[in-house]
């Protein structure tokens, strides 16, 4: 045990992560008996937590888990010490047989099964309370939609805007959504296809998020630590959302190939750089293939790629003007996927009826948009995929490169 | 007669019926093909017992190989790294193939966890010690010939071995990669080719109707099949633990049975009675499948306590501590299991639905816990021998509290809706189920190895293998619960980086694990082979399965026994200066020919 303890408290005094810039306390303070006793307690809250929660309650969570711990403990300890002592102190000794003792003891059955229950009743109790807190939002909290589809999270703002900013982790570009710190944030949650689960580990709690109906997970994310190994991310006028701490959102039921990659960043910033931001992220003045990309990067990109690598499903890169062939054996030529209408119905029909056609070599797997998408996001997506195939019309490809490449605030 | 009376030792003479000539069960009825026909169709519940024993212990095998696949993927993070020539190739990811993409690669991961925990859930953990020790003892500890419908007993381990071919056949065909939950509506929408799913869920329907058949044969033979003398409370706890264990599977079986059934359904007709696209409602299915699957937790860990108080109270040579009240709560266990069983979706329910579970779940530690004081209260004032299955009685005993505490914070609502679905649900079940039932079960098979196959072991290699278990065991689960408070969710092929030195550290111990297991499965082989003969009762034990034969000729006692006295009453049968060797053999075995 005292192996692990050193090698986790090495772990949690030195976690690199992507909240490496919170503060933690040095393990231990020798300076009087009380701060020893007090930095040992948080030394071991940080080896099971590894940093405080960063949201509102989740440190009532914390604080009764670890006093469930404690309590587990005594108990353990004291049931193990007697096991091994009167396994001792009791081994057998050759001519000799157990010694006669009551077989059972009434106040003493009495009393273990009535102390444990009052026990438990407070465990509950407490329990209970801290999840009404959970489940609860406080009036005038801000409501965001979250959506879930495999393998990937989408939150849509208020007045529509949605997150372009991605971070670099391993080879996923993790989408970024920015919350306001120290305000509380409901989430509106359902899902496209399976059940899928929303955690946000620092603030220490979760809610299914489910296809039929929408389930909702509310927070209050702390005021944001520093955190400089962020890449900088400039807005238009000037001001940067970089240097704050960023929170995983982990899927936590599981929903398929990609389950392990159904990551997302929470990242908290102050109220006047969140309304900036969604200022900046707004799709109004857009072009269609600008449009497009951002449909791309925030709905799409977990199974098609749009640099030709195959992924869940086909990659975008070089349709338009291609011949694509099917699992039933049609095919649609180069020359009807050169037709602007053609090319425009067929990919209408796989973002709606996706099942309809599969591409050979793919598995159907994609879920309908159907009632998802708009209008103008859908020709967006047509035009955008157009203007990536290197068989595109000059008029389109020009423009859109430099468009497409250097609007996006990273 | 220096020490007992060997009146009193349980089987009292009849009235010459005896077979006093009888061979063992295990002697061969003829040739090979004749002995292979002879165990293929016999209805001799202790054939059925060891035919369970080696297909269970084959499909632990399995279970285990899949879930130390598990354990080497995870051993590294997976990282795309981008090498000096500029090409991005994918490391740290075992089951590569090459020229699939990551997502196909992490398939093979979702089917080997999927593999790992059907396997290990309804192949091994659930009919283990009811199908193989429950078969061969219940009807030797009640002094019965056999079961009471020993036809149904042959029928159910067919019906058994037809289920795990149906999971074989899925494995075969490319396994399923739905988790062992089967959740819709993923699992009715997964996979281009619906028949795997189909037979894997078909192989669990299938292993539903060997439970049923076993269950309600067992209550049966209980009701009706003790031996003269034996009252309801002069029976050992072992029998007590089948019996509630038999109950529950009797009632939450055709549960699941339904269930399943409506899941195939849905897969091959479309009903749409889970999937939400044609109008179902998927968490009715988890409804559905918890409401069995819960009280089963209960199936799996009951007979593990019974043979617990049976090893406590013979290698303590002491009676048990509370009998009644063990009785008693492993009756409560069975009825508060069937109305807890919306813990499993605290993340996913309302909020009274939530409150009134987690309160009834609290209600299930009671029996719980006094169990384990009952056990520990036992040793006091004992006269303790300290063998394998002693050492294995107490790793249960300190795996399975550390996998009852940490339930509390699970059943506590706050700390639920962070532990939930992380790594810290899945250290809690491996110390119920595995710390629980596994250690059960292998310390229930040493205890009753002498009597099932008439050899002892080597003591020394079975406590080292015990040894290293309980090592390993610790190394590979304490530290996942670690791994869930800091965030690493269930199911996942690749994780973050903080997680990666406590994979390792996870993984490590899995090995230890897995060796601590060899040394066990040598030390059988090598007692199989090589064994000195076993006497009757090697442990001093005074239940009735002691007085057989080792091993039990084919009717069990050449006599049938009457009951005097009660399985644990060894202060008034033990006299003041007993000696192990002093245990008489009783004299109407004596004449048996061993």
């Amino acid at each position: 045990m005292s192996l692990l303890g050193t090698v986790l408290g090495t772990l949690s005094s030195s976690a690199p992560g992507l909240s490496a810039g919170s503060a933690s306390p040095g393990p231990f303070s020798l300076s009087s008996p009380a701060l020893l006793a007090e930095g040992f307690l948080e030394w071991l809250h940080l080896v099971f937590f590894r940093e405080q929660a960063r949201g509102l309650h989740g440190n009532d969570a914390d604080e009764l888990f670890m006093n469930i711990w404690w309590l587990s403990v005594f108990f353990f300890v004291v049931l193990m010490v007697l096991m091994v002592y009167w396994t001792i102190k009791y081994r057998r000794r050759p001519g000799t047989i157990a010694q006669s003792s009551s077989s059972h003891n009434t106040p003493l059955e009495v009393a273990w099964t009535v102390i444990p229950l009052g026990i438990l009743a407070v465990i509950f109790f407490k329990g209970f309370h801290g999840y009404m807190n959970h489940a609860v939002a406080p009036a005038g909290a801000i409501e965001l939609d979250l959506q879930a589809q495999k393998w990937d999270w989408l939150v849509t703002y208020p007045d529509g805007e949605t997150s372009p900013a991605k971070k670099r982790v391993g080879d996923k570009d993790v989408p970024i959504f920015i919350v306001p710190a120290g305000v509380p944030v409901r989430m509106k949650m359902h899902s496209i296809d399976v059940i899928h689960s929303f955690w946000v580990p620092d603030f220490r709690g979760k809610f299914d998020v489910m296809p039929n109906r929408y389930t909702s997970y509310w927070f209050q994310a702390d005021q944001p630590n520093p955190d400089p190994s962020n890449a900088p991310m400039k807005l238009s006028d000037g001001t940067d959302f970089t240097g704050y701490e960023d929170h995983w959102i982990f899927c936590a039921e599981y929903c398929g190939d990609s389950h392990s990659e159904m990551t997302g960043i929470i990242r908290a910033v102050p109220e006047d750089v969140y309304r900036k931001v969604l200022k900046s992220w707004g799709t109004d003045g857009l072009s269609p293939v600008e449009l497009g990309k951002r449909m791309h990067a925030t709905r799409c990109s977990s199974c098609h790629s749009n640099d030709g690598k195959t992924g869940t499903g086909p990659t975008w890169k070089n349709i338009f003007g291609h011949e694509v062939e099917f699992a039933d054996g049609t095919k649609l030529t180069e020359e009807q996927m050169s037709d602007e209408v053609e090319f425009a119905n067929y990919i209408r029909e796989s973002i709606l009826y996706p099942s309809k056609r599969i591409v050979k070599g793919f598995p159907n797997q994609m879920a309908s948009f159907q009632g998802l998408l708009d209008e103008k996001q859908m020709t967006g997506i047509i035009a955008y995929m157009k203007a990536i195939s290197d068989k595109a019309p000059k008029s389109d490809a020009a423009p859109a490169a430099g468009g497409a490449a250097e609007a996006k605030p990273k | 007669m220096t020490t007992l009376d060997n009146a009193k030792l349980g089987a009292i003479p009849g009235h010459g019926h005896g077979h006093d000539h009888e061979g063992s069960y295990l002697t061969p009825k003829g040739g090979f093909w004749t002995t292979v026909w002879d165990w293929c169709t016999t209805i001799d519940h202790k054939k059925l017992g060891v035919m369970y024993l080696a297909s269970v212990l084959f499909l632990f095998f399995l279970g285990g190989v899949a879930a130390l696949a598990v354990r080497l993927e995870l051993l590294e993070p997976v990282r795309t790294v981008v090498g000096a020539d500029g090409i991005a190739h994918v490391t740290g990811q075992l089951f590569q193939v090459d020229g699939w993409s990551k997502e196909a690669n992490n398939n093979i991961y979702n089917r080997l966890f999927t593999l790992h925990g059907a396997i290990m859930v309804f192949m091994v953990i659930v009919p283990g010690i009811p199908s193989a020790l429950g078969n061969f003892f219940l009807p030797i500890m009640l002094g019965a010939k056999d079961v009471a419908f020993p036809r149904l007993n042959l029928l159910s381990w067919w019906v058994y071995a037809l289920g795990s071919m149906f999971a074989v056949l899925s494995i075969i065909l490319g396994g399923v990669d739905t988790g062992w939950t089967f959740y819709t509506p993923y699992s009715t929408t997964s996979d281009a080719d619906a028949m795997k799913v189909v037979y894997m869920v078909l192989a669990a329907f299938i292993l539903g109707f060997s439970s049923i058949l076993t269950g309600l044969n067992f209550v049966v033979t209980v009701h009706k099949l003790r031996a003269p003398g034996m009252g309801w409370f002069d029976m050992p706890l072992f029998v007590w633990a089948i019996y509630s264990t038999a109950v529950i599977q009797v009632l939450a079986t055709p549960v699941i049975g339904i269930t399943l059934l409506l899941l195939i359904f849905e897969r091959l007709f479309n009903v749409g009675i889970f999937d939400p696209r044609m109008g179902g409602d998927p968490v009715l299915f988890q409804h559905f499948f918890w409401f069995y699957s819960h009280p089963v937790v209960y199936v799996m860990i009951l007979p593990g306590m019974g043979i617990i108080s049976e090893i406590i109270a013979v290698h303590a040579h002491k009676k048990i501590f509370g009998y009644r009240a063990m009785a008693f709560a492993s009756l409560g266990i069975a009825a508060v299991s069937f109305v807890v069983w919306g813990h499993h979706m605290f993340a996913s329910m309302g909020e009274l639905a939530s409150t009134i579970f987690s309160a009834l779940t609290f209600l299930v530690a009671i029996p719980t816990a006094v169990k384990v004081f009952n056990w520990i209260g036992t040793l006091y004032k004992g006269s303790i021998s300290m063998n394998a299955p002693m050492l294995y009685a107490l790793i249960f005993l300190f795996l399975f509290s550390i996998g009852g505490l940490t339930g509390l914070p699970l059943g506590a609502l706050s700390t639920d809706l962070h532990l939930t679905d992380s790594y810290f649900v899945v250290a809690h079940f491996h110390y119920v189920m595995m710390g629980g039932t596994i250690m059960a079960l292998v310390g229930g098979l040493h205890h009753w190895w002498p009597k099932m196959f008439g050899k002892m072991y080597n003591e020394r290699w079975a406590m080292l293998g015990g040894v290293l278990v309980f090592i390993g065991f610790n190394i590979t689960f304490f530290t996942q619960f670690f791994l869930g408070t800091r965030g690493m969710p269930r199911r996942y092929a690749t994780y973050v980086d903080e997680f990666h030195t406590l994979h390792q550290i996870s993984t490590l111990g899995s090995f230890i694990l897995l060796v601590g297991f060899l040394v066990h499965l040598f030390t059988f082989i090598h007692s199989l082979v090589a064994g000195r003969p076993a006497p009757l009762n090697p442990w001093g034990g005074l239940s009735l399965e002691w007085t057989a034969d080792s091993p039990p000729i084919e009717h069990n006692f050449h006599h049938e026994p009457i009951v005097t006295y009660g399985p644990y009453d060894f202060d008034s049968q033990v006299p003041p200066g007993w000696d192990p060797k002093d245990y008489p053999v009783p004299a109407n075995a004596k004449s048996g020919g061993h």
